[in-house]
């Protein structure tokens, strides 16, 4: 069983207590719980790990540390599902990170202070622009990530995507119903949210 | 649909990612990304570690980044597996630990 962990792409969390229920009602089944957005939220599931034999706890750098561009992430669990993907990353590839990677990866898990101070601003960022989107009349769900998911009654989603990229600002827009009606917007730095507002208010 | 493909190649259907804009112009909102750079510290090391040793392999088993993410979250170096990405772990991890027609509760 495999789940994201805050919820791509709701932004919802769930909390420790629902996680371990789930551990607890699949003893024989591993669960993966992939923690792409945790560090926008609350406690990660990597507590866990000691007392659940069945847990593998999947993370990446591209996200709260800001590395994309570098392609690292990293999987916690007891050593025996460890051992497992090794067995697995060893029969494709020995050096599946380069040198250069292995280096800013380091230094990014190193620098606690810059991690806190962004992720911080990003959070503050995300609760400003929840508000701001439900005075505007949309209903957004309760994002514990570094994303928003939102819908508006009157304006179509689809149409609000195709309006904002020609003025600019590129956001992301699903067609499979049922969230064909819901944007996903990236919170961006303060001054990035508030032209994403002030172009928004020239179309709802 | 090639008559090369393999049947795995036939099945697959790709996700298909935000799109990437290389315009300092459009403000990117689509993919999730982090706003503000990485440290500078991480700009630093790389720029380091390319005028050192790029001639030499990377280390295969990766000890160091394993030993601060076990220190970040007062684990072990054994219980941390590092990969080209949270993508490449899910992928490995589905062929570690998944078979087909075995039932969740």
């Amino acid at each position: 069983m495999i789940f994201p962990n805050p919820n791509a792409p709701t932004s919802i969390y769930l909390e420790l207590d629902s996680v371990k229920e789930i551990l607890d009602n699949n003893p024989d089944q591993i669960v993966i719980v992939d923690e792409a957005y945790i560090d926008f939220a609350d406690a990660s599931a990597v507590s866990l790990i000691d007392s659940y034999e069945n847990l593998l706890v999947i993370q990446t750098m591209s996200k709260s540390r800001s590395l994309a561009g570098l392609r690292v992430g990293f999987a916690m669990g007891q050593p025996d599902l460890i051992e497992g993907l090794v067995r697995i990353k060893d029969s494709f590839n020995s050096y599946t990170l380069d040198r250069l990677a292995i280096a800013g990866a380091e230094a990014a898990i190193k620098d606690t202070a810059y991690f806190k101070a962004t992720t911080g601003k990003i959070v503050k960022t995300r609760e400003w622009t929840i508000t701001e989107m439900r005075k505007r009349g949309f209903t957004v769900l309760p994002s514990k990530a570094n994303f928003i998911f939102a819908t508006h009654p009157d304006n179509e989603a689809g149409n609000l995507y195709s309006a904002l990229r020609e003025n600019g600002i590129l956001i992301r827009h699903f067609s499979k119903k049922p969230i064909d009606n819901y944007i996903r917007v990236t919170i961006g730095t303060d001054e990035q949210m508030h032209t994403f507002f002030h172009v928004l208010d020239t179309l709802i | 649909m090639s008559k090369f493909w393999s049947e795995a190649a036939k099945r697959c259907e790709p996700y298909v990612p935000g799109e990437q804009i290389d315009d300092s112009d459009i403000i990117k909102l689509n993919t999730n990304e982090n706003p503000y750079p990485p440290s500078p510290n991480v700009i630093r090391e790389i720029k380091e570690e390319a005028d050192r040793k790029l001639n030499l392999y990377p280390s295969p088993t990766v000890d160091r980044l394993k030993n601060e993410i076990a220190s970040l979250y007062q684990l072990s170096p054994s219980n941390i597996f590092v990969g080209n990405g949270s993508d490449e772990i899910l992928a490995f991890a589905f062929m570690a630990f998944f078979d087909k027609n075995k039932k969740i509760r």
